[in-house]
């Protein structure tokens, strides 16, 4: 489960002109979900769109989640060696997690779910039940996944347990965003994940959590359009680590101890910042630049570490 | 593969066509994720009556059932299409491009080999509508030489993005 530092919801500043703005919260994917709408006209429809975009996240949580034995992914746990059909709302963010991990090599596998259970990363934060698939073995790759997009099926090669926890929250950030295409300032926060739509010159400020200190952010940014994503190695622990492990060995990751990745989508930002998480300085930065996103790393020395245009973003 | 692959922009264009992949399949009619899933839309083949008979796709295009022969009415395009126009020499390799519509992304795979165009593919149809609606357009790029192909009645978004998809790969290849 991919549960990255706390970026802090900071709203910018309003413009003088008559806007309503409504705001709610709601928990989901063991995180709070916060979604913001302003609109210049009266709106009473508001309300009811957040409660439309809401339901994406428990949509892509009821499909995508490792914890749940429900789960249309942990379905696929139990059927390995034979083409499962799936929904869409699962196959997109598996396919973009392979492409993801074909790019990386592997240093970012959506296969570590077997590896994160036997880290101890396996309760359900809704009902404290352990959600373990026993597997016999924890070995096997991205390569041991093969899906279909044409027939709608994925087959797992050996048995494997799928955790998308680092691509399912900013997928579920986008699809509710989508849903409030029609206000003309949108921002959706979800845990790390920020997605934000405000007119030209009205930027949302958006503060990083710095990851030593709980009470100083490490930048402001100012964006008008688009996804931020912050992982850290700070929030959530087990016995044996944090939570963000190598897919390799299921050992938790050292190198940089905070990412944050903007990018034009939730799910890009979020994956981007979760694999460069794994793959450090400089491969991380390399990887976030290639894929058109800025980022920002923070290494265990506290040394700041950005792409070339990171620095324009900040306020 | 150890033809050069050109990734930038895919994982991107991935993760934006997830979205449309999802709002195209009408979560907010039927609630229920499996059987969403197979509410899809539905492919409507229109009678063939081909402008151009001597095409026919000679890639196979993964997405495209075998058993979805395309039944679609091809049209000139009517300004920018050179039949036949050969965009000279290209440098040899395979080439993957991107191309965005309203209703999705098209990524092609062209192939160079002694510095022409010597197979396409669509490697992926991430669009809302089944490429096999534009299956005979892969074709018409190896026997024209040149993304310019003709636009498919009823699919002229996909045919758009299938263009733009080739001509970004074939960018690589200048």
């Amino acid at each position: 489960m991919h549960s990255p530092a706390r970026t802090e919801p900071s709203t910018g500043p309003m413009p003088a002109s008559k806007r309503t703005r409504v705001r709610r919260s709601a928990m989901f994917m063991d995180t709070t979900v916060t979604i913001e709408v302003a609109h210049r006209d009266e709106e009473p429809a508001a309300l009811d769109a957040i409660e439309r975009a809401m339901r994406w996240f428990e949509r892509v949580e009821a499909t995508c989640s490792r914890f749940d034995p429900e789960s249309e992914l942990r379905g696929l746990t139990a059927q390995a060696g034979v083409p499962v059909h799936v929904s869409a709302l699962l196959i997109e963010p598996l396919a973009f997690a392979l492409a993801l991990a074909e790019e990386t090599n592997g240093a970012f596998d959506p296969t570590v779910g077997g590896r994160l259970e036997a880290a101890g990363f396996d309760r359900n934060y809704r009902t404290g039940a352990r959600a373990g698939a026993a597997l016999e073995s924890t070995e096997g790759s991205y390569r041991d996944v093969e899906i279909d997009r044409a027939a709608s099926t994925v087959t797992l090669h050996r048995r494997l347990v799928l955790d998308l926890g680092a691509v399912a929250k900013g997928f579920a950030v986008d699809l509710a965003a989508r849903e409030l295409a029609s206000f003309e300032r949108v921002a959706v926060f979800a845990g790390g994940d920020v997605l934000v739509r405000a007119p030209a010159g009205e930027p949302y400020e958006i503060g990083i959590q710095h990851p030593r200190d709980p009470d100083a952010l490490l930048a402001v940014l100012g964006l008008s359009e688009g996804a931020v994503c912050t992982s850290g190695d700070y929030q959530r622990t087990s016995a044996a680590g944090h939570h963000i492990v190598e897919p390799g060995t299921g050992q938790a990751v050292g190198g940089v101890v905070s990412t944050t990745v903007v990018a034009p989508t939730a799910m890009l930002a979020d994956g981007l910042s979760t694999a460069a998480f794994v793959l450090g300085v400089p491969a991380g930065l390399r990887l976030v630049e290639a894929n058109g996103g800025e980022g920002l790393l923070v290494t265990r020395d506290l040394e700041r570490v950005m792409t070339s245009s990171f620095g324009r973003l900040a306020l | 593969m150890s033809k050069p692959r050109h990734f930038s922009g895919r994982l991107a264009a991935l993760s934006s066509a997830a979205i449309l992949a999802v709002y195209a399949v009408g979560y907010t009619v039927t609630e229920d994720a499996a059987q969403s899933a197979e509410s899809g839309p539905a492919p409507t083949p229109t009678p063939r009556a081909s402008a151009d008979p001597t095409t026919s796709p000679t890639s196979t295009a993964r997405g495209t059932s075998p058993a979805q022969t395309p039944t679609v009415t091809v049209q000139r395009a009517t300004s920018t299409a050179t039949p036949g126009a050969s965009s000279g020499s290209y440098r040899d390799g395979t080439y993957v491009g991107f191309g965005t519509g309203r209703h999705g992304s098209i990524e092609a795979t062209v192939t160079v080999e002694g510095g022409k165009i010597t197979a396409v593919q669509i490697s992926q149809c991430l669009t809302r509508y089944p490429c096999s609606r534009i299956g005979a357009l892969p074709g018409q790029v190896v026997s024209r030489q040149s993304a310019q192909v003709d636009y498919v009645s009823g699919a002229t978004d996909s045919s758009r993005s299938f263009i733009q998809a080739v001509t970004n790969a074939l960018a690589s290849a200048n």
